[in-house]
């Protein structure tokens, strides 16, 4: 090597000591770099992997559907819908919108139109517009333009019949949990869990389908068969209804059983409650007043003692008794009747409801008999209906009887009762003699229709004989066709049943006003129906037989002479009438629209968990469920496909008609064109997510 | 005067190039292919209708940057000599061009580029790489002068101050500044009397601390940094969430989540922070040791240099790839200011990979003409 430079080897000397020199600084530099990227991805890699998870993972909750609660013949009571809430931001809301979005209001909700604009311009940063939305109003509103306005979706459940058997089924609360009725005892059931998906989210916010993260189908809850029916539930509650403001009572109660199986068939109370709309509702009236409502129950009591006059074989109803003309003097205290009555029959005591006679028949069957038999017939103790909050009222011990509670009891005194125990134990009369425990639901079951849980007709206990039966039923008919109860007296009907004239008991304490009630059966002799009519307070005669017989009448009426009873049983609840045989579609990678547009042939209306656009990712339930009625199906979408793949319709614009041929063909679409050059306009079939027309701009030169 | 001054072998007399820096290198261009279209699938999806457009035109650069890579390590670097100084003439002229026309391509309200068809071109790039290959040139000739502040080092500074003020004039205040910095270390390293330099270094300050003045936007950014407030940027917080995403091992190839438009250009100058999301802390240390790889092959090179100006320019070329990666990586963690610098080899960018690749050609043939260190004088070679 030639080096005409004789200093090479010191300057080459010097500059490798510099370069080293310069080397460490790099060196430190890089070290200062791992060190670095050591703290940020070692150290702090867990706070920073949850900072990413939070921007790219989306959960979205798939709500499960409370299940659907059926009337005994298979028809739907409760089912779901989706509601909607509207809130706006004012100071999101740009000044010219405004009245747009009032007026809009105005017109679907039927409101004032400065109230909407009013709260449009609150100072706040949040307003509540409308709440209970329902899909139809969402789409008249069409509200998708306005940025201010806040919407949120909520699964609500929807109550057919409004106020029928409203409190039996009660209703949710904002969780959409049951609070109260069957919709509280039945939640665990019906309830159902919620299932989630987890998408994928890119930094502009459109959604990718994840495959491969964790995923839970909600499950459903299950549906309720109840044995309520809603005919006969509606017949109940119009004429109590009618019974109540006819008598200017303040409120009802009526309850109608089969006395062989404890079925309850109807169970009203007045004034009613829309389960739809429980906050509008008076607390007072959300109670099932049947079962939490404790009263002396009067002479409806006076059941026990003739029944115990006949088991114990005390008496025969032809036996003489002295009627005492009405009063009675018992251990210092006055025994009176309403109808002074001189020596009567046995019979024509109970018929006339003679308090005398039945303290002197009370008495005849002595404390411990008296209180077995009336224990025997339920009273209590609560009947073991299948609704939360029952009170079992109170029937004291004999050994802390008074002197004369015996006598008082036997008329129907010194003892509370519900109104279903008084039910019951003349359905027990009408059953011969057996005590069955009521119950509303009679089973629980999937949307397959496999059952989950039963109720069967339990019986409690043979309270009497059948030949007590065979003995007291002609004097409950009686009392109706000449008795107290009259006014219930129906032209070929024998109803069976008892008057009586209750004293209220709130916290412990009588209240002044008084109770109405009939209790009975029918027809009679092959009996189909219990039921029990309370009005509660009426102005115009406070008497049993004046008030309550004659709507206790009129229901067994209207259920007889239109051969309601005689409906085929069981008509519902089958596959077929249920279950069309049509099954979902796989709906992946559908367009929202075209998803929409196929459900709604079926009368569906589709649930979608994120938004309305773009591509069906997954539906819920799974593709290949059988449809029917009221299936409530969840849509996901995400903006695209899949990560790489789904052409946006709209980028095909401009393109021209054998690039976006090319485009849509790999990504598996068929393609229909109409015109030529340029594409101005790209559609998806509504009817096949896989075909697309495309519009071409028209040859100018034609 | 020139030639005389340069020595060189005949080709057929080169011993083999560099191979370990070779393999290093193309290891660092194929994994960059591998990282481009990771970081541009998503993007190119929605752009472009096709998760491949970035990384085939990426593939293509490589291509091109490797036979560029071939054909100068077969090309005596001393034959540069004779062209710097003409060369020296057009980078800067382009520079001006560009600075009076405003080029051709507008990013974040600078000129920086022009386009030809297809073809881009960054004046800023031809100038770095001539400037290190002029003053390498200069400097190998003035060797005996490094002493003089006039006659030496001045007309170094000349060049110096040419190239870094007209391209912070663009203003690309981030490469105006890499390669002040470079150029001083060259200039270090060729012995240049501390006592020019030093003063030197010191009058850069308040010229530079009145040109960040001057821009609200820049002043906001060095404020910034400097307060401690960097991360309110957007774009490192992104970069610093896919870097702890990745944890120690990566979330592995391919499944990155910030690349999915939450960090910007996953794929340019941020293209680190992806690597550090899908390898992990240990695919970016990997990865930066390979530039301290370079650096030990480089100043293996630059002991066997044959002459002053191979050592220079090996010494100029090692620095400014190792510079520009470790700057790189320090942007994208927070240590440094954003600025617009890519990783050399890795990121997907125009002209930068051809001018990086044409650099590491140079190495390779300095490396050719290699001796053994002529510190010992028994080991020199006899011709």
């Amino acid at each position: 090597m030639d080096h005409t430079d004789p200093g090479f080897p010191e300057k080459q000397k010097s500059g490798i000591a510099r370069t080293f020199i310069v080397y460490a600084g790099f060196f430190i530099f890089f070290l200062m770099i791992i060190g670095r990227m050591f703290y940020i991805q070692v150290i702090q890699g867990g706070k920073y992997q949850e900072a990413a998870r939070q921007q790219y993972e989306e959960r979205l909750i798939l709500k499960a559907n409370r299940g659907i609660i059926y009337d005994r013949r298979g028809i739907p009571l409760v089912t779901n819908q989706i509601q909607y809430s509207y809130g706006i931001d004012p100071y999101m809301t740009r000044a010219e919108e405004a009245p747009v979005i009032a007026r809009k209001f105005s017109k679907i909700f039927g409101k004032s139109y400065s109230g909407y604009l009013e709260k449009i311009r609150t100072k706040k940063n949040f307003v509540w517009l409308e709440r209970g939305v329902t899909p139809e109003q969402k789409k008249q509103l069409s509200l998708e333009n306005y940025h201010s306005i806040v919407e949120l979706k909520e699964p609500t459940r929807l109550y057919r019949y409004n106020e029928k058997a409203g409190q039996v089924l009660g209703f949710t609360n904002i969780d959409n949990k049951g609070i109260s009725g069957i919709e509280l005892s039945y939640d665990s059931w019906i309830r159902g869990r919620d299932g989630y998906t987890i998408m994928q989210r890119d930094g502009r916010g459109q959604l990718i389908p994840a495959a491969d993260y964790a995923r839970q189908d909600p499950q459903n809850g299950k549906n309720v068969s109840t044995t309520l029916d809603i005919v006969i539930q509606s017949i109940v509650d119009e004429e109590l209804a009618k019974g109540v403001k006819e008598a200017g009572g303040s409120a009802g109660i009526a309850v109608f059983v089969i006395p062989q199986t404890g079925e309850i068939v109807a169970m009203s109370n007045f004034p009613g409650l829309d389960p739809n709309h429980p906050e509008k509702a008076d607390v007072e009236n959300t109670r099932i007043r049947a079962i939490t409502d404790v009263l002396e129950p009067g002479s409806t009591f006076k059941l026990v003692t003739a029944a115990g006059a006949f088991e114990y074989g005390l008496r025969n109803s032809r036996d003489k008794i002295n009627g005492e003309r009405g009063t009675w003097l018992y251990k210092g205290e006055k025994v009176i009747d309403h109808e002074p009555l001189g020596t009567v029959t046995f019979e024509e005591g109970v018929v006339q409801s003679s308090n005398v006679v039945m303290a002197k028949t009370g008495l005849l069957i002595g404390e411990e008999n008296f209180y077995k038999l009336a224990r025997n017939f339920g009273f209590g103790m609560e009947t073991g209906i299948d609704i939360a909050g029952e009170i079992p009222g109170t029937l004291k011990q004999p050994n802390t009887w008074s002197g004369i509670t015996l006598a008082w009891m036997a008329f129907g005194y010194e003892v509370l009762v519900t109104p279903i125990q008084m039910m019951n134990a003349y359905a027990a009369i009408a059953n011969r003699g057996q005590l069955m425990k009521p119950f509303v639901v009679k089973s629980v079951f999937d949307e397959t229709g496999k059952v989950a849980f039963e109720n069967k007709p339990t019986l409690i206990r043979q309270v009497i004989t059948t030949a007590t039966i065979d003995t007291l039923i002609p004097i409950l008919v009686k009392v109706v066709t000449k008795g107290t109860a009259k006014a219930a007296r129906i032209e070929n009907l024998q109803i069976a049943g008892k008057t009586g004239t209750a004293k209220k008991v709130i916290s412990g304490k009588y209240e002044k006003t008084y109770m109405a009630s009939f209790v009975g059966f029918f027809p009679a002799d092959r009996p189909q129906l219990a039921g029990i009519v309370i009005i509660d307070s009426p102005e115009k005669g406070f008497y049993g037989g004046a008030v309550s017989a004659p709507v206790f009448g009129r229901i067994a009426q209207r259920l007889m002479s239109n051969s309601i009873l005689e409906r085929p049983a069981e008509a519902g609840l089958s596959a077929d009438s249920l279950f069309s045989r049509a099954i979902l579609p796989d709906m992946r990678s559908w367009s929202a629209a075209a998803a929409r547009a196929w459900l709604e042939d079926f009368g569906i209306e589709p649930d979608f968990v994120n938004e309305e656009s773009g591509f069906i990712v997954q539906t819920e339930p799974a593709a290949g469920t059988r449809l029917v009625p009221d299936l409530e199906v969840k849509l996901v979408t995400a903006d695209q496909v899949k990560t790489t793949g789904g052409p946006s319709l709209a980028d095909l614009k401009g393109k021209s008609l054998r690039q976006a041929v090319n485009i849509l063909q790999s990504q598996g679409f068929q393609v229909k064109i109409q015109g030529s050059g340029q594409v101005v306009k790209a559609e998806l079939s509504k009817t096949n997510s896989k075909t697309v027309t495309l519009f071409g701009r028209q040859d100018d030169r034609k | 005067m020139t030639d005389q001054l340069l020595t060189s072998k005949p080709e057929n007399q080169w011993q083999q190039a560099d191979k370990l820096l070779f393999w290093a290198v193309l290891g660092l261009l194929g994994f960059g292919v591998l990282a481009v279209y990771s970081a541009s699938a998503s993007m190119a999806a929605a752009k472009e209708h096709s998760t491949e457009f970035y990384v085939f035109r990426h593939i293509a650069k490589v291509v091109a940057g490797v036979a560029v890579i071939w054909i100068l390590s077969k090309v005596d670097y001393h034959l540069y000599a004779r062209y710097s100084k003409p060369l020296m003439m057009i980078a800067v002229f382009s520079l001006f061009i560009l600075l009076v026309t405003g080029g051709s391509g507008e990013k974040k309200g600078a000129a920086r580029w022009f386009e030809f068809g297809p073809v881009s071109f960054q004046p800023s790039e031809l100038a770095k790489w001539t400037l290190i290959l002029h003053l390498s040139v200069l400097m190998s000739r003035k060797s005996e002068l490094m002493d003089d502040f006039k006659r030496g080092i001045l007309p170094l500074l000349v060049w110096i101050g040419a190239t870094v003020m007209l391209i912070a004039l663009q203003p690309n205040f981030s490469t105006a500044a890499v390669i002040s910095a470079i150029s001083v270390l060259l200039l270090f390293i060729a012995r240049a009397n501390l006592k020019f330099l030093i003063p030197v270094g010191l009058a850069v300050i308040p010229v530079a601390a009145a040109y960040v003045m001057l821009s609200p936007y820049r002043l906001k950014r060095i404020t910034m940094f400097l307060s401690g407030h960097e991360t309110v940027n957007y774009q490192l917080a992104q970069a610093i969430i896919a870097l702890g995403n990745g944890g120690f091992f990566g979330a592995g190839i391919g499944q990155s989540k910030q690349r999915d438009f939450f960090l910007p250009e996953p794929f340019n100058d941020f293209i680190l922070p992806i690597i550090g999301e899908e390898y992990g802390f240990i695919g970016v240390t990997v990865l930066l040791s390979v530039f301290v790889f370079i650096m030990i092959r480089g100043i293996k090179i630059i002991k066997r240099a044959p002459d002053l100006m191979g050592m220079y320019l090996a010494a100029g070329i090692v620095m400014t790839i190792s510079f520009y990666a470790f700057v790189n990586a320090a942007v994208t963690c927070g240590l440094f200011p954003t600025t617009g610098l890519p990783m050399p080899f890795i990121s997907y960018g125009g002209t930068s990979i051809l001018f990086t690749c044409a650099a590491v050609g140079i190495l390779l043939n300095i490396s050719k003409q290699g001796t053994e260190p002529i510190i010992v004088p028994d080991e020199e070679e006899a011709e």
